[in-house]
C-alpha cells in the first residue's frame, strides 16, 4: 500500500453530514472515509438515500447551508477542513482541482445563454486566458466531447441540444480546467442506452487521455462493472463494503451487496426468481451503533447491534483469497457467495 | 369468493389471437414558429398478441413504443391502422374496459392523491354491475393482500407510501376488474433496483397464477428478459425486429436490436459475448459494450428507407428502400436488408 499512497490524490476522512436542527436532525453520511488514486475510477453505488451524491456533493462544498459537514479532505496532497472552508478556497479548488458533471443536464445549463458562452465562460471564469482565447478554447473542448458541427453548434442554446449531447457540453466544461479528478453524478440515469453507452465511452477515453481520477456515483451496479476499477457500496449513509470491482461483484462478501446483485435482473437466470430485500430502507435519524442493515438482514444476530461493525479487510479474506483492499463491514460475512454470472 | 387468485391457465388456449393491431399510424400536429410540424410517431405497425402469452415492445425515448400502449388502452386514437380484439375492432364499451386495463410508470401522478388507497383499488368495480358493494369491499382487501400490501392500509392516502408501494397499488387498480390483457408502461423503470426486484416477482407470480396476456413496455431489455415471451423492438415508429425472447438475447439479428443489446453495461457475460466482436474486447481498459454511432434522428423528419441506416455500420444504398419486415427461417420478424 505504501507505494500506492504516492499516487494518492484524495483521502477523505470521517465525512459526515448532518441536515436539519435539534431533534429533527438527518444524518445523511455518516463518518465516511475512502481513498481516490490517480487514473483511477471510484464507484460509489447504492440506492435512494444512501448517501452517495451528499457526500460527493459535500467534497464539491455545494450543499448550502442547511448541511452541517465535518471531516477533513487531503486533496493533492493539501488538507482541506471541510467545516471551515470559506468560499474563496472553494473556489479555488473548483474547477482545477476536481469538477463535477451532474445528472440533470437541462437544469445546470443556463436555458437563456449560448452554449459557446457558457463553456467560455468556465474557462474564462478563472482568468488564465482573454475572453477571446476562452472561446476558441471552448471550440476545442466540444470538439473533444465529440460535439459534432462545433461551429453551428456553439451558437445553439441548451433546449437545441439533445440529452445526450448535454451531456457531454457538461463534460467539456467540467474539464475546462483541466481537473486531475472529475466527480460524475448518475451522469447517464437520464440517458437511453445506447446514448448511454457512447457517454461511458467518452469519459473512458477522456479520462486516459488526461490521466485524470474519476469517482462514478450510480445506481447502476452494471455501469460500476463496466466503469469502475474499485467500487464502494454505501448504505444507511456508510460505506460497508469496498474493493476492486470485479471482486465486489463476484464476491460480494456484505449481505446487502450480495442482495443488490441477486436483485439485478440481468446477473440472475430469467426462469429465477429475483432476490427482494423485506423491509424498507432505514430512516436517518440516528448515527448507527449497529449494523444498518440488520432489520433486514438474513444473517441478523445479536452480535450484529452490540456496534457498528468497523470496515476493515475481514479474517477470512486470506482464506478466499481476495485482495488486500477488498473492505467489510459486517460480523458474519457471506460465506458463499452465490454464483453469479 | 376466490375470484381474485383462480387458477385458469389450464383451459387457455395459446394459438389464439386477443390482440391484433394492422398498420398503425399516429400522426401528432404541433406548431413551432408558427409553421405546422408533424411528428410521425407511428408509422405502419403490426403485431399480434396471443391468449395468455406476454408481448414485450422496447426501444429507445421518441420510438413510440408509448403512443403505441395509449392507442391500445384508447387513452388515443389512431391516424390510420386497424386494431382487432378477438376478432372484432376493437371499440371501448363499458363491457371491454374491464378486460383490458393499465399499469403508468409514474406512480406519483397516476394516483388520485385526495383518494382513499381502498377507494383507488375499488373504483375500476363500478363498471362490474353483477356483484355487490360487500363483495366489492372484500375484493379490494384481497387485491391488497395479493400485491403484498397492508389490509388497514386501505384507509391511507397515495402520499403516505413509498415508489414501489404506489406501482403496487397501481397494479392492484389494474386487476380491480379482473381483466384479460394488461398493459404496462415501464412499471419499474422509477423504481431501486431492490424495490424494482420486488415488482418483477409479483408481476411473474401474476403471470404463473392467471390467464393474462401482458403487453409490457419498455426500454430496459434486462427487465424484458425475466418476464416476457416475445419482443417487438421498436425504431422511430417502426418495428425492426419481433422475435422470442430467447432468440433476441441468444442472437439479436437486426443491427439496431445487436446495438441496444450491447449497449446494456453489465457483468453478464452471456449477454455482452453475442454482440461484441474481438476488437471491441481487446482494449480492456475501455468499458465492454458495443457502440453506435449519432443520436435517435427526429421523429419530425424520419429518414427515407430504412430508419435506422442513418446509425447503422453495415447500411449501403439498399437501405434507402424500406425492407419490409419479413419472416426469416428461424421464425422471426426482421425488417433489413442485411439481417445477421
Amino acid at each position: 500500500m505504501s507505494s500506492r499512497n504516492d499516487d494518492l490524490i484524495l483521502e477523505v476522512n470521517d465525512l459526515s453530514i448532518v441536515f436539519g436542527k435539534r431533534k429533527n436532525q438527518t444524518f445523511a453520511v455518516q463518518n465516511i472515509s475512502f481513498k481516490v488514486f490517480k487514473g483511477e475510477t471510484l464507484g460509489v453505488v447504492g440506492e435512494s438515500g444512501c448517501g452517495k451524491s451528499t457526500s460527493v456533493l459535500a467534497l464539491m462544498g455545494l450543499l448550502g447551508k442547511t448541511a452541517h459537514v465535518s471531516g477533513t479532505m487531503i486533496l493533492n496532497g493539501k488538507t482541506h477542513n471541510l467545516s471551515e472552508m470559506k468560499y474563496k478556497e472553494w473556489r479555488k479548488i473548483r474547477g482545477t482541482e476536481l469538477a463535477m458533471v451532474f445528472q440533470d443536464s437541462l437544469a445546470s445549463l443556463n436555458p437563456l445563454k449560448r452554449i459557446g458562452e457558457q463553456v467560455a465562460e468556465a474557462i474564462y471564469v478563472k482568468k488564465t486566458m482573454s475572453k477571446k482565447e476562452a472561446r476558441q478554447e471552448a471550440k476545442v473542448l466540444l470538439d473533444l466531447v465529440e460535439i459534432p458541427n462545433v461551429k453551428d453548434r456553439f451558437r445553439q442554446y441548451p433546449h437545441e441540444f439533445s440529452g445526450g449531447m448535454r451531456q457531454r457540453v457538461m463534460i467539456a466544461m467540467a474539464l475546462a480546467n483541466k481537473p486531475n479528478l472529475l466527480i460524475c453524478d448518475e451522469p447517464t440515469t437520464a440517458l437511453d442506452v445506447t446514448v448511454q453507452a457512447q457517454i461511458l465511452h467518452t469519459i473512458k477515453r477522456l479520462q486516459n487521455d488526461m490521466d485524470m481520477s474519476v469517482i462514478l456515483v450510480t445506481h447502476d451496479l452494471g455501469v460500476i462493472g463496466a466503469m469502475a476499477d474499485r467500487t464502494q457500496v454505501m448504505y444507511g449513509g456508510k460505506i460497508i463494503e469496498s474493493g476492486p470491482t470485479q471482486e465486489i461483484i463476484q464476491n460480494a462478501e456484505h449481505h446487502y451487496t450480495n442482495a443488490l446483485i441477486q436483485a439485478m435482473p440481468d446477473m440472475v437466470d430469467a426462469s429465477d426468481e429475483l432476490y427482494t430485500i423485506p423491509g424498507s430502507p432505514p430512516q436517518l435519524t440516528e448515527i448507527f451503533d449497529r449494523c444498518p442493515f440488520g432489520p433486514r438482514c438474513e444473517a441478523h444476530t445479536e452480535e450484529c447491534d452490540i456496534q457498528m461493525p468497523p470496515l476493515v479487510c475481514t479474517d477470512s479474506a486470506e482464506s478466499k483469497n481476495l485482495h488486500v483492499d477488498h473492505l467489510l463491514a459486517c460480523v458474519h460475512p457471506v460465506k458463499n457467495s452465490v454464483e453469479v454470472k | 369468493m376466490g375470484t381474485v387468485n383462480v387458477d385458469k391457465k389450464s383451459e387457455s388456449n395459446e394459438n389464439e389471437i386477443l390482440l391484433r393491431v394492422d398498420d398503425l399510424h399516429k400522426n401528432f400536429q404541433t406548431k413551432s414558429h408558427g409553421k405546422k410540424v408533424t411528428t410521425y410517431a407511428l408509422r405502419g405497425v403490426s403485431f399480434s398478441l396471443h391468449k395468455g402469452e406476454a408481448v414485450a415492445i422496447v426501444g429507445e425515448s421518441g420510438c413510440g413504443k408509448s403512443t403505441l400502449a395509449r392507442i391500445i388502452a384508447g387513452l388515443d386514437e389512431p391516424t390510420r391502422g386497424k386494431l382487432t380484439y378477438e376478432s372484432k375492432p376493437l371499440v371501448y364499451t363499458n363491457e371491454l374496459r374491464k378486460k383490458v386495463s393499465m399499469v403508468f410508470q409514474d406512480p406519483y401522478a397516476s394516483l388520485n392523491p385526495r383518494m382513499y388507497v381502498g377507494q383507488i383499488i375499488k373504483e375500476p368495480m363500478h363498471l362490474i354491475k353483477s356483484i355487490s358493494r360487500q363483495q366489492k369491499a372484500d375484493r379490494v382487501l384481497e387485491l391488497m393482500d395479493y400485491v403484498a400490501l397492508r389490509r388497514e392500509w386501505a384507509t391511507r392516502y397515495p402520499f403516505e407510501f413509498s415508489g414501489g408501494q404506489k406501482q403496487r397499488i397501481g397494479i392492484a387498480r389494474a386487476l380491480a376488474t379482473d381483466p384479460d390483457l394488461l398493459i404496462l408502461d415501464e412499471p419499474v423503470s422509477a423504481l431501486d433496483v431492490s424495490v424494482q426486484a420486488g415488482i418483477i416477482n409479483l408481476l411473474k407470480g401474476l403471470r404463473a397464477s392467471r390467464t393474462l396476456s401482458m403487453l409490457f413496455i419498455s426500454h430496459d431489455l434486462r427487465v424484458v428478459r425475466h418476464l416476457c415471451d416475445r419482443v417487438v423492438v421498436m425504431y422511430l415508429g417502426q418495428i425492426m425486429e419481433e422475435a422470442t425472447t430467447k432468440q433476441l438475447f441468444a442472437h439479436p439479428r437486426h443491427p439496431y436490436t445487436r446495438a441496444l443489446i450491447g449497449a446494456i453495461p453489465t457483468n453478464n457475460f452471456e449477454l455482452v459475448d453475442a454482440v461484441i466482436s474481438a476488437e471491441e474486447m481487446a482494449d480492456e481498459s475501455m468499458p465492454q459494450m458495443h457502440l453506435i454511432k449519432g443520436e435517435l434522428p427526429s421523429p419530425t423528419n424520419p429518414p427515407e428507407g430504412c430508419p435506422f441506416k442513418t446509425r447503422c455500420e453495415k447500411a449501403t444504398e439498399a437501405c434507402n428502400v424500406k425492407p419490409p419486415l419479413a419472416k426469416m427461417n428461424d421464425g422471426r420478424l426482421i425488417s433489413c436488408h442485411f439481417p445477421d
